[in-house]
């Protein structure tokens, strides 16, 4: 699911003025969103939200991004992801083995529908693989790393492929961004995959990237949806390990364009490292200094 | 009862407080700062025995928090 910024941000550039966008969370929310919080969330992607906007905000894109798969399978992406953040779970490995094998028994069936319940379930089954990738390569579990990678690379796949045959057949619109999700995810099972510090020049990588267009579609989103600091975040990262200097510029521009306080490389997001700290990011850096690019180097 | 006597009476009453509250502290107990001081000593061992804890390997096969603890820059999935 998108982040609570990138959701407030979509709303926003709908061209909603701020006394509309509060209307309209009046509308769908239990309690009223203080002008204060709604515009902090907006300004700061490390800004944690609280329950109450978090939820409002989704209710809100819902119904003007509504998803386009059935409210069943995301029912069962959401279960998932509960599972799989829960601690303390005693049983939590259990219950994901058992939701994967209903997930494959519908996944394998035996005349397959390759419609948006088929490709929703095969992101499911995907996830659930590519949950494993970085804990088995963290406890060298080779094996199954390299079962996982497979089997999560095979189902986010076939999820973009069930995707392409109902974008023919079915009048359904389907945004870009849904398809480039899938090619990122395709993208972080060759990367999880490799520890740091086998990741720079990496063939695999750099295979994957030539045959997805990845860079181009990244570019594309980015022209549509230029808030979504990720996607330049990421593009900076496989321009950085791959490195095109043209192209860490292009993302780097893009960055802080999607937001400002990545101008200081050592800004930090709750749960990643910084920009200064990551070693993916290490010959972009040297590129940002080299061509002069604006930033704040201070205390890296 | 004049005011001398009053007084008298009040500093016994004190002397008195005060003679119970030492008896009831035995031989081996501590003095407060000794005791803090214990205390402060122990503080360490504890924290040690927490960072072992948390450094051991998690039965989850998600680990993506064990990861960002460690400090990875994994990707994270979209949905």
């Amino acid at each position: 699911m998108p982040s609570t910024y990138n959701k407030i941000h979509r709303l926003k550039s709908q061209g909603w003025t701020w006394p509309e966008f509060l209307a309209e969370l009046e509308q769908v929310a239990v309690h009223s969103i203080d002008e204060k919080t709604l515009y902090s969330n907006f300004r700061l992607p490390h800004r944690k939200p609280n329950k109450l906007l978090e939820e409002t905000i989704s209710q809100l894109h819902e119904k003007y991004f509504p998803s386009p798969f059935p409210k069943e399978v995301e029912g069962l992406i959401t279960l998932y992801n509960h599972l799989a953040n829960a601690k303390n779970y005693r049983t939590q490995e259990d219950d994901i083995e058992l939701l994967k094998r209903f997930v494959l028994a519908e996944l394998q069936h035996d005349n397959p529908q390759y419609d948006l319940r088929y490709s929703r379930l095969a992101w499911l089954a995907a996830n659930i693989a590519f949950d494993r990738i970085s804990y088995c390569r963290d406890n060298g579990l080779l094996e199954k790393l390299a079962e996982n990678q497979k089997s999560a690379l095979k189902w986010f796949q076939q999820a973009k492929q069930a995707i392409s045959h109902c974008q023919q057949s079915v009048e359904i619109k389907i945004e870009p961004f849904v398809i480039y999700k899938l090619t990122q995810n395709m993208l972080a099972s060759y990367l999880n995959a490799l520890p740091s510090s086998n990741r720079l020049d990496n063939n695999d990588l750099k295979s994957f990237i030539d045959s997805s267009d990845y860079i181009s579609e990244s570019k594309h989103m980015l022209e549509l949806e230029p808030f979504q600091w990720g996607i330049a975040r990421n593009g900076l990262r496989f321009s950085s390990l791959l490195k095109n200097a043209e192209d860490c510029e292009y993302f780097y521009r893009a960055l802080v364009t999607a937001n400002k306080h990545f101008l200081d490389i050592n800004y930090q997001l709750p749960g990643a490292l910084s920009i200064g700290e990551s070693d993916d990011f290490h010959w972009a850096l040297d590129i940002i200094r080299n061509r002069n690019l604006p930033v704040i180097l201070a205390n890296s | 009862m004049n005011i001398k006597q009053r007084f008298i009476s009040l500093l016994a009453a004190l002397i008195f407080i005060l003679a119970s509250g030492c008896s009831s502290v035995t031989p081996d107990s501590p003095a407060p700062i000794a005791k803090q001081k214990k205390e402060q000593a122990q503080e360490p061992a504890q924290e040690q025995a927490q960072d072992a804890e948390s450094l051991n390997p998690s039965p989850s096969i998600n680990g993506m928090e064990e990861l960002k603890r460690k400090g990875s820059d994994d990707m994270e999935r979209l949905d």
